[in-house]
């Protein structure tokens, strides 16, 4: 299980964990991520988490590289993994009416009802955020939901959209491209740059979706 | 105040960036040609990051509201001041009225435009660089800082701004999952860059080796210069806008000194790709600081 070190730069540095994803995986990398978040902000200036990896930016002017990968090996040998005992729990609204619910409907032979029971019946973990600002990769989906993304992108997918793709559940935080199959919108708001935090989500956070009706989704709209 | 006469075709505000917040899934952004940014802002005396204007393959048309130095760095896009044509790379004054109008890029696709005090639009987490979407529109008034230049300047650096350009890279975080057929391709073929090209990345046209196992690769970091290569075969080099994580193979990873060049490289070019060691890549990010402070001359 020991994490493997690649410098796939004179200033980058891919920590990857065995196993893929995983709610352990999930917490290795997030632990590991605060501790390197509470280092000298001159050293390390960017974290990239993801399912079983973190890339660190860091500034080799501040700290060679062999000394800093010396560093970083004696961090993961000697550091307890704190598994944290507990979790910021979110509570999300869709208005499930989104693009690909009809299709999913067909593929996997649930009703769209079947298929929103389906999405709201598990807590799902916030794995990372990454994609676009506050865009939380979600896990894991349960099993009679998993169908690959699609074949070709859309070119345009709206703000709040919430899809499913593999094993993930994501929510867009604003219009772009995107592949993932579209269930609903929710009206909360992903990234607001102007407030600390600047995402509504945090690495770790669990989250549960409940569905709401159009009346619902455009009175939370006007409210916020 | 700056008033944009005309913006041009892609026009932003630009400094370096945003850190730190990669793991809330916002990338660093920033000035595409980190270079420029730096000898642009030293050439006026502004500390190295101050924001400047970038303008990508159309230039725009500003009107200076009150007395200011100012200076142009990056791609040649025939720069006039008052309808008379100025070098790039120098500082000047522009008095009060005068009107600085760039046209299309002839060299290079990038240019920058930094003022003494520097612009001074407000901060949104840490940096005066567009989100992403943001361009300046005709009609923009563009606030500028307090000035305390006392010299002019010029520089002698010679940016990367030819048809074709050598790109230095170590090995990418996938490298050993590419055919050493793959390995010797990209060391051996000239990659051209696609019209699709923007700060998210830097699309090539050449494909390098199709049909990995994508299915099995987990999604990862990625940064400013990976080298990533999906399905079709043909890589796309990450610039500033990139998405924070990608599920694409990354068979290299493009090194920092050649960053200036990245952010030059137009439609058409032709881009080769030279491996070199680690510790080779961060003695050219040394010798680069070295040749960028030397560069510059008191007029």
């Amino acid at each position: 299980m020991t994490p493997t070190l690649h410098l796939t730069s004179e200033r980058t540095l891919l920590i990857r964990f065995s196993g893929g994803m995983s709610l352990s995986n999930q917490q290795r990398v997030e632990s590991l991520m605060r501790i390197l978040l509470r280092w000298d902000s001159n050293l390390i200036r960017n974290l990239h988490p993801a399912y079983a990896s973190l890339l660190v930016e860091f500034d080799p002017s501040q700290m060679s590289m062999k000394n800093f990968v010396e560093k970083i090996q004696d961090v993961l040998n000697v550091t307890q993994m704190e598994p944290r005992s507990s979790f910021r729990e979110l509570n999300v609204p869709v208005f499930y009416h989104g693009e690909d619910l009809e299709a999913l409907s067909i593929e996997l032979s649930l009703s769209p009802t079947q298929i929103i029971q389906l999405h709201c019946s598990v807590v799902y973990t916030v794995f990372f955020l990454g994609f676009q600002p506050g865009f939380p990769y979600l896990g894991e989906l349960p099993l009679a939901l998993r169908v690959p993304r699609l074949s070709t992108p859309r070119t345009q997918v709206s703000a709040g959209s919430v899809a499913i793709a593999g094993m993930q559940t994501g929510i867009y935080p604003r219009d772009s491209a995107g592949g993932w199959r579209i269930l609903g919108k929710t009206p909360i708001a992903l990234f607001t740059p102007n407030e600390n935090p600047p995402t509504t989500f945090q690495m770790g956070d669990r989250v549960k979706f409940f569905p709401i009706d159009e009346v619902e989704f455009n009175s939370f709209q006007g409210g916020k | 105040m700056i008033e944009v006469l005309s913006p041009g075709a892609w026009t932003t505000i630009q400094d370096q960036g945003r850190y730190r917040l990669s793991h809330l899934g916002i990338s660093a952004g920033g000035a595409a040609d980190p270079i420029s940014l730096r000898l642009a802002n030293l050439l006026v005396e502004n500390p190295p990051h101050a924001a400047a204007i970038e303008m990508t393959a159309i230039g725009g048309k500003f009107r200076f509201q009150k007395a200011v130095t100012f200076a142009l760095m990056g791609g040649d896009f025939a720069p006039t001041l008052n309808g008379q044509r100025i070098a790039i790379g120098q500082s000047f004054l522009a008095e009060s009225g005068s009107v600085l109008e760039l046209s299309q890029a002839r060299k290079g696709i990038r240019a920058y435009l930094a003022v003494a005090g520097g612009i001074i639009t407000p901060m949104i987490l840490g940096s005066r660089s567009s989100l992403g979407l943001e361009k300046l529109q005709a009609g923009d008034l563009i606030p500028v800082g307090e000035s305390k230049t006392k010299s002019f300047w010029r520089t002698s650096f010679e940016l990367c701004l030819a048809p074709s350009q050598i790109l230095r890279f170590t090995e990418g975080a996938d490298w050993e999952l590419f055919s050493a057929d793959a390995h010797q391709r990209l060391t051996s073929e000239t990659f051209i860059v696609s019209p699709q090209s923007n700060r998210q990345g830097i699309r090539l046209q050449t494909s390098l080796e199709g049909s990995l196992d994508l299915e099995e690769r987990l999604t990862e970091g990625v940064c400013w210069g990976t080298l990533q290569v999906p399905p079709s075969g043909k890589p796309i080099i990450l610039m500033n806008d990139l998405q924070t994580t990608g599920g694409y193979a990354q068979i290299a990873q493009v090194i920092k000194a050649d960053f200036s060049g990245l952010g030059q490289c137009r439609p058409g070019c032709g881009l080769r790709f030279e491996k070199i060691s680690l510790e080779e890549a961060w003695a050219e990010a040394v010798a680069l600081e070295e040749r960028l402070k030397a560069s510059l001359e008191r007029l």
